[in-house]
């Protein structure tokens, strides 16, 4: 029995159709690689519980995460984590305090998450960054302050929107040789959408690709 | 006099909280959750834009008054107007209209994806909102709440008509020190310490509306799908919410047109009504014209000059916001000796002419830097370029300017009221006099006119 499954996605939209199932082993690397608007992103925001199924696949859909089913949970219980294409920092939060939010989300004491989150910083060369404000960081850097606000709470899949089309092609290489180098390091469980396929083949242990 | 100062403070932050308590949870419903009647509830910001405060008076004493519907309808004889409660509830939901407004366009462009990683982050609806939503929300509900204070802070006519006996604000009290006990230098001493106050909050706001405009800039909109009001239980707040809108704002305004609709045919008989209307007419067209023509020659200064940056030129058309309708009103009598028409325009100019310029500036704004320099290099001289590009891209937005500075000067009873020019009333004036003379349901008839022609022009405008 495989880590991670999801059957039976199916999403309608305008002409676009999405039907969709996919297995993935623990600490992977699965690219979903395709073109823009075919539903890669959708795929990603039901795995996360941000969008819902189709309303006649509702019933018909599962999600099982490390032998549990979570598509009935809300998504801040799936105990998956998420890096949006934007990044989405909490612009009015300082770097530390982004890092630490999940953590205090959880339930741990401020002082202590934000420590925590400190240390956290170091691994993704981030040291000294604590008191930076998003707005001042550049596209590389706000991109690893997400990855380590995501990792830091130690989600059993981590989900990654595209996170690198907003940079520039060598710093895209570069941070995606480091997605990778962190993945097998720490060895976390990962689905990226992407719609380039030398990104893909760098990070990916396996790429499954959509078509319009 | 520290006694009337902290009454006004405390009047404008009072009203503000009440507005702000009301105006921003009904931003939520109107941005983010899908009811019957979304759009014509977020078409009543236009009420505290364009509805005189006079208007609003006139309502509450027709609706909560002591021979009001209220009294009329339960038997009773109850009311809370003439205190300080009256007051700030008047004021506050006489603001709530123009928050929601505000704050609502703001939430529904706010990016999801923070929401959706602190969600993702284990977060709850409830830290969400606190720690992610209002966080990135404070800008706009500064830049809604700042301008409350001030229209609090100066507020004339309502604290003039509901002020409880010993009490009174700054504005009212200089009012009566230049009218009524002719106590020039007590009146100048109240006006200074306004003044002085009301400039250093409207650079508290100067700075409120810089941060707001840097830290939502370059964000994507992406449309909301809104959520109907069963999900979560909402209905249980947005029923009460709407039921109190409605009894101290709506159903008030309702009240002025009810109570005045009997007397209308006699005051359309009356020569004096027709005589004011067409001295509205002119101060109407006169400031708008002049509004609008400084607010857009400003703007294309600006641009033209490649100054959008500049703080001081940023801060120049915030300032007239800190000079109460009448303090200038009363500094001109004493340069001028007597009021007349023209001066009446020009002091509406110079305190109206910034809310031209902040719809021109939109407008000017949204000339793309290509067309910007084409039109430079493609004109003959930088006057050629501003009548043949500027002026035909801006017209939407300088008709919009237009109307609202009309509608403005339309609904403004204070500064002819101080000005106290001879033989010279406007519509606004008149129903001010007329209720001062207890002809209530003429006095309604003649603000439910000057409310509905001010609502017809502004949304004209806008649209």
């Amino acid at each position: 029995m495989s880590y991670f499954s999801i059957r039976n996605i199916h999403k309608t939209w305008e002409t676009v159709t999405v039907d969709f199932s996919l297995e993935c082993e623990k600490g992977t690397m699965t690219c979903l690689l395709g073109p823009s608007g075919c539903g890669k992103s959708t795929v990603l925001n039901i795995i996360s519980g941000l969008e819902k199924n189709d309303e006649a696949w509702q019933d018909k859909l599962e999600i099982e995460l490390d032998g549990q089913r979570i598509e009935k949970l809300p998504p801040r219980s799936r105990n998956v984590g998420m890096v949006f294409q934007s990044g989405a920092l909490f612009n009015h939060m300082n770097v530390v305090n982004n890092v630490a939010y999940g953590l205090i989300s959880k339930g741990m004491k401020k002082k202590v998450a934000l420590a925590r989150a400190s240390a956290f910083l170091s691994e993704f060369g981030l040291e000294g960054f604590d008191r930076r404000m998003p707005q001042t960081l550049s596209g590389g850097e706000r991109q690893r302050v997400a990855l380590a606000r995501t990792l830091i709470t130690e989600p059993k899949l981590v989900l990654l929107d595209e996170p690198l089309s907003a940079l520039d092609a060598d710093l895209r290489r570069r941070l995606a040789q480091q997605i990778r180098e962190w993945q097998k390091t720490m060895g976390f469980t990962a689905i990226m959408v992407t719609h380039d396929l030398a990104e893909a083949e760098t990070v990916a242990d396996k790429i499954v690709r959509f078509s319009k | 006099m520290l006694h009337t100062y902290f009454y006004t403070l405390e009047i404008a932050l009072l009203s503000t909280l009440v507005a702000a308590a009301a105006g921003i949870p009904m931003a939520y419903f109107t941005a983010r959750r899908r009811f019957p009647g979304r759009r014509l509830l977020l078409s009543f910001s236009a009420v505290s834009l364009c509805v005189p405060s006079l208007i609003v008076a006139l309502g509450y004493v027709s609706f909560w008054g002591l021979n009001g519907t209220v009294n009329r309808l339960f038997g009773t004889h109850f009311s809370f107007l003439y205190s300080t409660a009256g007051i700030v509830i008047a004021q506050g939901f006489y603001n709530v209209p123009f928050i929601t407004g505000i704050v609502s366009e703001a939430w529904e462009r706010l990016p999801h994806e923070q929401e959706n990683a602190a969600r993702l982050l284990g977060a709850g609806e409830a830290r969400i909102l606190r720690t992610v939503t209002l966080r990135q929300l404070s800008g706009a509900i500064g830049a809604a709440c700042i301008p409350v204070f001030l229209f609090c802070y100066f507020s004339f006519m309502i604290v003039l008509l509901f002020s409880p006996v010993g009490r009174s604000t700054l504005e009212v009290e200089i009012y009566h020190s230049i009218r009524t006990t002719l106590d020039v230098g007590s009146g100048a001493k109240l006006a200074l310490l306004e003044t002085v106050t009301a400039f250093a909050i409207v650079f508290a706001y100067s700075f409120i509306a810089r941060r707001s405009q840097t830290t939502s800039s370059g964000v994507e909109y992406v449309p909301f799908e809104r959520r109907g009001l069963g999900a979560g239980g909402a209905w249980m707040a947005f029923v009460p919410l709407v039921l109190l809108v409605l009894i101290f704002l709506i159903f008030p305004l309702g009240s002025v047109f009810v109570s005045g609709v009997g007397e209308a045919g006699k005051l359309l008989r009356g020569a004096s009504f027709w005589k004011a209307a067409l001295h509205s007419l002119e101060c109407g067209v006169a400031t708008g014209a002049c509004c609008t023509l400084l607010g857009f020659a400003y703007s294309v200064g600006v641009k033209l000059g490649r100054r959008q940056g500049s703080v001081f030129l940023q801060t120049v058309p915030v300032l007239p916001m800190a000079i109460s309708s009448v303090v200038i009103s009363w500094s001109a009598t004493l340069i001028f000796h007597r009021g007349n028409a023209a001066l009446l325009v020009a002091l509406q100019t110079a305190l109206y002419w910034p809310i031209a310029y902040r719809q021109i500036q939109n407008g000017i704004n949204r000339i793309s830097y290509e067309t910007d320099a084409a039109a430079r290099l493609l004109s003959r001289e930088w006057f050629d370029s501003v009548l043949r590009v500027y002026l035909p891209a801006c017209r939407p937005v300088l008709l919009s300017a237009f109307a609202y500075c009309f509608a403005i000067s339309l609904g403004d009873a204070t500064m002819p009221l101080v000005l106290s020019i001879r033989n010279f009333d406007t519509l606004a004036l008149y129903t001010y006099k007329l209720a001062g003379a207890y002809r209530f349901s003429q006095a309604c008839a003649c603000g439910g006119i000057v409310a509905v022609i001010s609502m017809i022009i502004f949304l004209a405008g806008k649209k």
